[in-house]
């Protein structure tokens, strides 16, 4: 069977000490920054991307997921122990986890987290191992039209998440697309937008601006603010009930179908994906009122979920090339880097990195489940380092990371600028991943878009036209619609603790 | 408060507008429909903001630890050229921690010393990174 021996590929790969060491070390350091509220994988990526360049593209690949998802895992613990979401996903973990700790629950609120997060992740990375070569093989039937809108849809998606406004959402996308276009243009190689800048003329860096966006932006608001004090929950007993696990085994699984399923569409996500499978879990309870009070089910299915859709939003990524959210785009432009392009071929061309990555991704929700249950007391005790002293940290590893892409001081001076003009938008409140999503994928679609152009001589009708294209677009008009009516939309601050 | 992202995206059109008439898929062409695009969401933001009770005004930003954390990365970029890393990593940690030269110098100039020390290591050793230590 093809499926075996691929998988047995991917296990010889992903179990060569090396990078079984860089599965471990991500997966670490991912549970690491899930913990710290405030930074979250998009920044631990940006932050070493630039180590991972001397990596073979196997194991830098390998690390960045396991920081990606270890992040993912990692973010509930201090949800349920100190009302405290570790990343934006686990925000809806608060509501019933933390209110089971207090009543002395901490325990089995925390090993049902692991145990669905590990359930849900091995069902995601089987969904991605199944259903990733027969979205690459449908993807062969993509061409340029399909492909650009495919890239709209991703755009509009993310941007229908992530914000309260539409309107300024989508804006941040479209300047994200216009700092795309900086640097040589692709047909005619002369130069757009460098304002002088020989620097710029191969397009801006990407780390430079994803570094600046979310890491210096945090750090400056952060500095502001002053330093939390949280009041710790002690763990009894780490072991679920049975009754425990028969109240959780059917919104663990309804929520890593609910979170599999929206993992995989371009733009939504795992945050999307929590809020969804806890607003269904209540609306199933047969006593909802429960909900907010402590409830198991309100732990196990969002948690899924949330676990279930980190992982299928690698297939978009790796299947067709194009990443739905600030992170997936990072990690492509870390393989781009490498002189990978994903997309259908890789399957084919790069078989050893596909299945790597996923056999290793197996094993890191393995490492997780040991990493996140015996060790809850380590990864909260490291909450009480003062955030004075880890400003200074982040700020040297992202400078030297951003110095080290290409030896250029200048893209550090574009950390700046960039800094400060992150610093403007968190202080407007306009979320920075639609740009990131949009700097990558800028030039992907202009490409894309005038290529589809030049075969039908200008004719803007071949994208309705086509069949593929024209779903995506029907797909993309209607996710817009529904996203943004209220009853969908991740309303923080009703939802958030008090 | 949107009034300074329509500052922007105009000042943003205006600029490429002369490169930016080529039709026939030149060059400028894919930037033109972006800007344009993104003067049309300005506006209609602004639009939106004008039919809307007026918001309540934005807190008076704190600017010290930006032009903090500014000045630290712009004092790295100038030093790691021309001074080192070392040098520049101490820069750096000197200007973020500022607010604390004056109550706690020991602990600055501990934070500094050790993450230079530590970086210039693992960066120059372990990873053989093309920078200068000094």
């Amino acid at each position: 069977m093809p499926f075996l021996d691929n998988l047995a590929l991917g296990f010889s790969v992903a179990l060569t000490p090396a990078n079984f060491l860089y599965c471990l070390a991500g997966a670490t350091i991912g549970t690491l920054v899930g913990v710290l509220p405030g930074f979250g994988p998009v920044i631990t990526i940006a932050m070493l991307l630039p180590l991972t360049f001397k990596l073979p593209a196997i194991a830098s690949l390998i690390m960045l997921a396991g920081i990606y998802y270890g992040a993912h895992h990692a973010g509930s613990t201090t949800a349920i122990m100190l009302n405290m979401p570790g990343e934006p996903t686990s925000v809806v973990i608060c509501l019933d986890g933390h209110p089971m700790a207090r009543k002395g629950r901490a325990g089995p609120a925390l090993s049902i987290s692991a145990i669905s997060s590990f359930f849900a992740g091995c069902v995601g990375v089987a969904v991605i191992a199944g259903f990733g070569p027969v979205l690459a093989d449908a993807a062969l039937a993509f061409e340029t039209p399909e492909y650009a809108c495919t890239i709209v849809l991703a755009l509009v998606v993310a941007a229908a998440l992530s914000g309260t406004s539409l309107v300024l959402t989508l804006g941040m996308a479209v300047l994200g697309l216009l700092l795309g276009t900086i640097g040589a243009d692709v047909n005619s190689g002369s130069s757009r937008f460098t304002f002088g800048f020989i620097e710029l003329s191969d397009h801006i860096n990407l780390v430079a601006v994803a570094v600046a966006l979310f890491a210096v932006s945090e750090i400056v608001s952060r500095m502001d603010r002053a330093e939390e004090r949280h009041e710790a929950v002690t763990v009894r007993g780490l072991l679920p009930t049975a009754s425990d696990l028969r109240a959780s085994w059917r919104p663990i699984v309804r929520g890593t179908g609910l979170g599999g399923l929206l993992g995989i569409l371009p733009g939504t996500g795992p945050l999307i994906a929590s809020f969804a499978s806890y607003a269904m879990e209540r609306r199933m309870s047969r006593s909802p009122e429960r909900f907010g009070e402590g409830a198991i089910e309100g732990v196990a299915g969002p948690e899924a979920a949330n676990n279930a859709a980190a992982i299928t939003h690698f297939i978009p990524m790796l299947a067709l090339g194009i990443p739905s959210g600030a992170a997936m785009a990072l990690m492509l432009g870390a393989l781009l880097i490498q002189g990978i392009t994903p997309g259908p071929q890789v399957m084919v061309e790069h078989p050893d990195l596909f299945w790597g990555v996923i056999a290793s991704m197996w094993i890191g929700n393995a490492m997780l489940l040991i990493l996140n249950l015996p060790l809850v007391g380590i990864w909260i005790r490291l909450l009480s380092v003062p955030y004075r002293l880890l400003y200074p940290v982040i700020l040297v590893f992202c400078c030297i990371g951003v110095y080290s892409v290409n030896n250029s001081s200048f893209d550090v001076m574009l950390t700046a600028a960039f800094g400060v003009a992150g610093a403007l938008f968190k202080y407007l409140d306009l979320a920075p991943s639609p740009a990131i999503l949009g700097l990558v994928l800028g030039p992907v679609l202009e490409e894309n878009l005038r290529r589809a152009l030049m075969l039908s001589r200008g004719n803007l009708s071949i994208f309705v036209t086509r069949p593929i294209s024209l779903a995506l677009l029907i797909l993309a008009a209607i996710l817009v619609v529904v996203l943004s009516m209220p009853a969908w939309r991740p309303r923080k601050s009703s939802l958030a603790p008090h | 408060m949107l009034f300074i992202v329509i500052g922007a995206l105009a000042l943003i059109y205006a600029r490429h507008y002369t490169i930016g008439t080529v039709t026939r898929m030149g060059p400028g062409y894919f930037p033109s429909v972006l800007a344009i695009a993104l003067l049309l969401f300005g506006g209609i933001a602004v639009v939106q903001s004008l039919f809307q009770v007026a918001p309540a005004p934005l807190p008076r930003p704190n600017l010290r630890p930006l032009l903090a954390v500014t000045l630290g990365i712009i004092g790295f970029g100038v030093l790691v050229d021309t001074r080192g890393l070392l040098l520049a990593v101490v820069m750096l940690v000197v200007c973020v921690c500022h607010a604390r030269l004056r109550s706690r110098p020991l602990e600055v100039a501990a934070i500094a010393i050790s993450l230079a020390a530590i970086t210039g290591f693992l960066f120059t050793r372990v990873l053989i990174l093309p920078l200068r230590l000094i």
